[in-house]
């Protein structure tokens, strides 16, 4: 009998665990005081955003005051991650920065942040730039500052702003007060003039750096500074340059005997790494800025280049044809533990380890056609995000959240443009340059 | 041939004799006695309702729920830009210290200003205080009933030892011990109303009403970083379904994507009342705690 009871315990047990099993799928518990549950889905919809036509304070200039709220439109709409609500749509019309504002008309329209602010001239030809970020749901004040600065750094304001509002609504860093130096190309397709270029991320405040008398190439920004490398031929003699872009200073970091490809800074900005060619090879050599002492990483009887830094310095993702077609490879910034980690079908280039460290950028040519890919630094996880008939040189904007890219046209009339793509990959857009424009490079959050 | 026929007379005899006491043995092992196995036919509604049992330990956790306030205070941010003056307070209109948030969502209640309003509101403290005087009587029958009744119960913290042993089944003093783990765990878990009345809100009431939540929680964009993030709201519901003062979050972590996570939280369980409830098992659904696994909604 004993026997017989332990199994319908048994059975019962069973039984009753299987409809726990079932329960819990549905992530509910309770307890007296609350129903418990768990939410285990979201959506990710964009945020439903409202901003308001910045008011002019005394002496401000009304055009100025809405084309700062118009570039921190444009600037938070392209991101891709917020939805900008029609402003023939709001009911308020009230968009004074010192009140607050009436939440039930912003949440009648579902507007899920709301952005007021004003614009004002200061004495000495300054402006001054207030801005308040509201949540008409909670009706709590998410973000406030106030800007003091030159009236020719109207746009620098919006984009602080905008990078205020990005930050504060997804928990990224934002990256629109950021500049990108990239190759401006001019002239008939078999003449080409290449000239050093600097601009906004959003296309504004293009400045030509250099001549076009000699062939640029390959610029890279300083991760904590706004030095850039690139480099230069002039005469068949390439040269590693640096450049501050703020004052137009340049140096020569030195002239090597073979080809030299690609160089890129170090974390830190101590360091500049790339591929220097002889005999028919290329190895990937380390230069120390200071001390101009370079150091070789690999020694293979193959071609070697597109060295780029993890973000802690401590790794190096490069490619490399030495087991045949090009394929990425890690390995430790001394050059010891090369290992392959691309294994798809096609060949891989131009790798760039995002600043965030989880992913590298690459271009992938396969079928005929260029990719625009990441993949995670073990090689896993490989994601296309765009394709297209000549797509290359992705370039990280400092939040690793966005990729810039030149495409290519073909035919005679064509040309590269400058594109973005976020990591979705839904999210791609053209980068406004008057000319053609080619090996795009993206600054670090302006200082 | 006398002998011959002897010993052969005396083997087959064998043979016979072992044969019969053979086969009379595995007579029994051919046709084992059938084992009945016993079965509980159950509703799901026997699952989903919470059992009867308000224990002692309710309160106590009231008050720890209620302990850490809502630090959802806007901390002004420094951003080293050479350009920047200082971060704008909220508009004086406002109290300047207590936070704002509150002050601005006590804002709607008035605008119901209804009699139901002011019925919820001195129902609390009477729940609060109840367990001090009476309720402990309350709970010592019902913790009596529930023992009597746990014996053949289920218990959530018992499966994992009943099927570990599961193999040496066989024993019969095993399961007893299970039994009385049983107990202890039962009082603990399962609390029910204080009423003593049992929960009715089924799994697909539940569900849905999760869903509802789910379908407006925006995921931040940052979530990718903060997997291990689990912001827990607590609010309250009025009978129509509208939220009931502020959604509180009741857990914290030292990171502003925390505090984005808790917000949107707050966000979304604001942007989706009234909540579709059925109204008759209000005292279900009147109280809330919900936890938002960004890890599961990410995929992690």
């Amino acid at each position: 009998m004993t026997h017989r009871n332990a199994h319908g315990r048994l059975a019962r047990h069973l039984i009753f665990s299987i409809f726990l099993a079932s329960f819990a799928a549905f992530g509910a518990t309770r307890s007296a005081d609350a129903v418990e549950g768990t939410v285990t889905t979201g959506n990710i919809d964009p945020i439903r955003i409202a901003i308001t036509e910045f008011s002019a304070g005394g002496g401000g200039n009304p055009q100025q005051a809405v084309a700062v709220s118009n570039l921190i439109a444009a600037d938070l709409e392209r991101s891709g991650l917020f939805e900008l609500l029609d402003r023939q749509s709001f009911i308020s019309k009230d968009n004074d920065v010192t009140r607050t504002p009436r939440f039930s008309d912003w949440r009648v329209i579902k507007s899920q942040a709301l952005v007021l602010g004003r614009l004002s001239e200061v004495p000495g030809g300054k402006i001054r730039a207030e801005f308040r970020l509201w949540d008409p749901v909670s009706g709590k004040q998410l973000a406030g500052q106030v800007f003091n600065t030159s009236t020719r750094n109207w746009r620098r304001i919006g984009h602080i702003i905008a990078d205020l509002i990005y930050e504060r609504m997804t928990g990224e860093k934002g990256y629109f007060d950021t500049r990108v130096v990239f190759i401006d190309e001019s002239g008939p397709k078999r003449k080409r003039v290449k000239r050093l270029a600097i601009m906004d991320q959003d296309g504004h405040n293009l400045r030509i750096l250099t001549s076009g008398r000699s062939l640029v190439l390959t610029p890279r920004f300083s991760p904590s500074t706004q030095l850039v490398t690139f480099m230069s031929y002039r005469g068949g003699k390439p040269r590693v340059h640096l450049m501050n872009v703020e004052t137009g200073q340049q140096d020569v970091v030195g002239e090597f005997p073979g080809m030299t490809f690609a160089p890129r800074f170090s974390p830190d900005g101590q360091r500049i790494i790339m591929s220097l060619q002889s005999e028919g090879n290329s190895d990937i050599y380390e230069l120390d800025l200071r001390s101009r002492q370079r150091r070789r990483l690999t020694q293979t009887q193959a071609i070697n280049t597109g060295p780029s830094y993890a973000p802690d310095g401590q790794q190096i993702v490069f490619e490399s044809d030495r087991e045949g077609g090009q394929q990425l490879f890690v390995m430790n910034a001394d050059g010891t533990a090369q290992r392959r980690i691309s294994f798809g079908g096609g060949r891989y280039s131009t790798p760039v380890w995002s600043p965030r460290g989880d992913l590298i950028a690459f271009t992938k040519q396969q079928s005929g056609r260029f990719l625009i890919g990441v993949m995670n630094p073990d090689g896993s996880g490989e994601r296309i995000l765009t394709g297209g008939y000549h797509n290359e040189g992705p370039t990280w904007a400092p939040n690793g959240r966005v990729l810039m890219f030149f495409r290519e046209a073909p035919g005679e009339k064509g040309g590269p443009k400058l594109y973005s793509i976020d990591l979705t990959g839904y999210n791609e857009r053209r980068v406004p340059t008057p000319t053609f424009a080619s090996d795009p490079a993206w600054s670090p959050i302006l200082k | 041939m006398k002998l011959g026929l002897l010993i052969s007379l005396i083997l087959h005899g064998s043979i016979l004799a072992w044969a019969l006491v053979s086969i009379q043995s595995t007579k029994p092992t051919i046709t084992p006695k059938p084992k009945p196995i016993v079965v509980d036919i159950t509703t799901i509604d026997k699952i989903t309702q919470a059992t009867k049992g308000a224990t002692k330990k309710k309160p106590k956790k009231k008050v720890e729920i209620k302990k850490p306030p809502v630090k959802a205070k806007p901390k002004p941010k420094v951003k080293p830009a050479p350009v920047k003056t200082a971060a704008l307070p909220p508009p004086k209109a406002e109290p300047p210290k207590p936070d704002p948030i509150k002050d601005i969502l006590k804002k709607p209640p008035p605008e119901k200003k209804k009699p139901v309003v002011k019925k919820p509101a001195p129902k609390k403290p009477v729940v609060k205080q109840k367990p001090k005087p009476k309720p402990k009587k309350v709970v010592k029958k019902t913790r009596k009933k529930v023992k009597a009744k746990t014996k053949s119960a289920f218990d959530t913290e018992s499966i994992a030892a009943l099927l570990n042993k599961i193999p040496d089944a066989k024993a019969g003093p095993k399961p007893k011990k299970v039994v009385r783990k049983k107990k202890v765990a039962k009082v603990e878990s399962t609390q029910g109303a204080e009423d003593g009345a049992a929960k009715k809100l089924t799994i697909s009431e539940f569900d849905f009403f999760i869903k509802q939540i789910g379908n407006c929680f925006a995921i931040p964009a940052g979530a990718k970083d903060a997997e291990a993030f689990r912001p827990v709201v607590s609010f309250s519901l009025r009978r129509d379904g509208s939220v009931d003062g502020i959604p509180r979050v009741a857990n914290t972590v030292n990171s502003p994507f925390f505090r984005i996570a808790a917000e949107a939280s707050i966000r979304a369980v604001l942007e989706c009342q009234p909540y579709a409830l059925p109204k008759d098992k209000y005292n279900d659904w009147k109280k809330n705690k919900i936890t938002f696994d960004l890890k599961a909604m990410i995929g992690g």
